[in-house]
């Protein structure tokens, strides 16, 4: 990185946290935890989707389109259907009751006990994910940019755990506003550079038909299989259960909506997000895609995480050589194709473009065996290490053709991703432990003075956790699944236990408390025992909660129901 | 199952509108994807 982009890069954060944390003072235990419940629509809605965004989003989400095409979607499909089903149902509930956190409710409705069984499942789950969080995108960015990986965690860390600290859920929402226009500026500037890139020869419409041709396109699957990860159908019913799990349950993202007083501005908010999210999600998949097609034109390198390939290329010189040998020869012959296969195109000659995509496809399938070859040869070379480049696809070509000054902004864009989710996980964290347990069980009755201190103390816990934890994260193969599957593994049972609190007038609180228990056993079974798809799980969780709790209830029914 | 306090005739057409966007999102993502297969 250039100074320019250090500029860019400093200047963008510093703007942001200052913004937050300096523009209003919270006194009370209620602007801490719901910054005052006065904000507006807008701010809400961009700071639900800058909590769901992650750095790992847009550092893997491109890479994912390179390598698997836009199918990725299809997860994102239910979202919509789950943010109206919460405006009109649930959303009413938590204002009525003028909730802190999401597990309230489950007192209100069940037993203390309950309430603080699923409260407990979040802190362990948010807890672990949150080290993740920041983990992943410290990993790639430190090979990357040569930093260290323990200083790159401690800064990203520290910075989050003061403004979040500070400020509270109000410092949180208004930093995430201006985190989200960096990244959604950041990514338009990246999606425009990289259509700027293509060739003179190649216009937009070309690029995006080679896309089509290498099957980059191929975006709704609607085949019922259950071990294929993302179908339409795992998407409708799947990404529906994970999106009402996740905004209905999840404290990070019910506090982000609870800081909307009128029941409308938190409405707005969740379909506002609802409305959109599908057309951004297809916006970074698409950069992904256009990244692709440059690589179509432009020669790839044979692994993309370069720091990586440098070891091996150390141990074992004759081998990397000869594989970017074979790999420029190939590359030449489908560029060749490719010239064919557009002046095709342009003819409207249908004999030569069948000819002509048959040879890119062909091309293209040598390149993979080529690319799995490399990984095998770098596990066999370097025994350990991980041999998956896609997250290192997007950053690679940022750094290795943007001009300085968009490097910046696209750091930029990618610490701002981390620090916006891992703020809102560690203010959900703080105000959890406080409500459902320090204030309920540890110290009731004190004064609300009292309370913030607690709020801030526990807040700083949560972030010293997530940096420590991120220090022993690297011992996890895969970082980007672990954070996946990490939420599918408690995200069912939890939504069963508050679904049956919203729709079902029968089951009492030991019914409901014991259901929990045993459908996140279940969860845990089928993770160890089965090769389904992780998306299911949410839905196994949930039936199996819904399922077991009338079996209980009918065995033992309780005084209330 | 509690009844929302303002669910007036103007959230109910903002719900159908998001539905149908997901409809049309759906299917304009379903005709590209036949195109290109």
């Amino acid at each position: 990185m250039s100074p320019l982009d250090w500029l860019v890069l400093l200047a963008t954060l510093a703007a942001i946290v200052a913004y937050g944390t300096l523009r209003d003072r919270v006194s009370t235990m209620d602007g801490y935890l719901r910054a005052g419940a006065d904000l507006r629509y807008w701010t809400i809605g961009l700071s639900i989707m800058a909590t769901q965004a992650s750095a790992i989003t847009f550092l893997s989400v491109p890479g994912q389109a390179y390598q698997d095409g836009m199918g990725f979607v299809q997860f994102y499909f239910g979202l919509p259907i789950a943010m109206v089903i919460l405006a009109a149902f649930i959303v009413p509930i938590y204002q009525r009751l003028k909730l802190y956190t999401a597990y309230e409710y489950l007192e209100t409705r069940f037993d203390r006990k309950t309430r603080q069984l699923v409260a407990a499942l979040f802190l362990l789950q948010r807890g672990l994910s949150i080290g993740l969080s920041i983990y992943a995108p410290a990993i790639v960015l430190s090979s990357v940019l040569g930093w260290r990986v323990v200083t790159t965690n401690l800064a990203l860390g520290a910075v989050t755990i003061v403004y979040t600290v500070v400020g509270g859920s109000r410092a949180v929402a208004r930093t995430q506003t201006l985190q989200m226009t960096v990244i959604l500026c950041g990514m338009a500037a990246a999606l425009g550079y990289a259509i700027f890139l293509l060739p003179t020869d190649v216009s937009f419409g070309h690029a995006v038909s080679l896309a089509g041709t290498l099957g980059k396109l191929e975006i709704v699957d609607p085949s019922p299989r259950l071990d294929t990860r993302y179908t339409l159908w795992s998407g409708l019913l799947g990404g529906f259960f994970v999106a009402l799990a996740y905004f209905g349950t999840d404290q990070s993202q019910v506090q982000r909506y609870l800081a909307g007083g009128p029941l409308t501005e938190s409405r707005l908010g969740l379909l506002m997000h609802g409305f959109v999210k599908i057309p951004m999600q297809l916006f970074v998949l698409f950069v992904g895609v256009m990244v692709f097609v440059f690589y179509q034109l432009n020669p790839p390198p044979v692994f993309f995480n370069r720091a990586e390939l440098d070891r091996v290329r150390a141990v074992a010189p004759q081998q990397v050589a000869q594989l970017e040998s074979e790999q420029a020869q190939i590359f030449a012959e489908k560029r060749l194709a490719i010239t064919q296969l557009m002046a095709a195109e342009s003819l409207h000659d249908q004999a030569a473009l069948v000819g002509a995509r048959a040879e890119v496809r062909a091309d293209e399938h040598k390149l993979t065996e080529l690319r799995a070859r490399t990984r095998r040869m770098i596990a066999r070379v370097r025994p350990g290490v991980d041999t998956k480049d896609a997250d290192y696809i997007f950053v690679r070509f940022v750094l290795d053709h943007f001009p300085h000054g968009l490097i910046g902004l696209l750091v930029a864009v990618i610490l701002c991703a981390a620090m916006s989710s891992s703020a809102a996980a560690l203010s959900a964290l703080g105000t959890t432990t406080v409500i459902d347990f320090y204030r309920l069980s540890v110290r009731p009755g004190r004064s609300d003075a009292h309370y913030l201190l607690a709020a801030r103390v526990f807040t700083a816990f949560w972030g010293a956790f997530a940096v420590s934890f991120a220090g022993f994260a690297a011992l996890l193969d895969n970082l980007i699944q672990a954070v996946n599957i990490l939420g599918s593994l408690f995200y069912g049972p939890t939504l069963g236990v508050f679904l049956l609190g919203f729709f079902s007038r029968r089951v009492g609180g030991t019914a409901a408390f014991a259901a929990t228990l045993a459908g996140q056993a279940i969860v845990l079974m089928v993770f160890g025992f089965s090769s389904i798809s992780f998306l299911w799980y949410n839905v196994i969780g949930c039936v199996a909660v819904i399922a077991l709790s009338q079996l209980v209830e009918r065995v033992r029914p309780s005084a209330a129901a | 199952m509690a009844q929302p306090a303002d669910d007036s005739r103007s959230f109910r057409k903002l719900y159908t509108l998001v539905l149908a966007a997901l409809a049309l999102e759906i299917a304009v993502l379903w005709v590209i994807t036949r195109v290109y297969t």
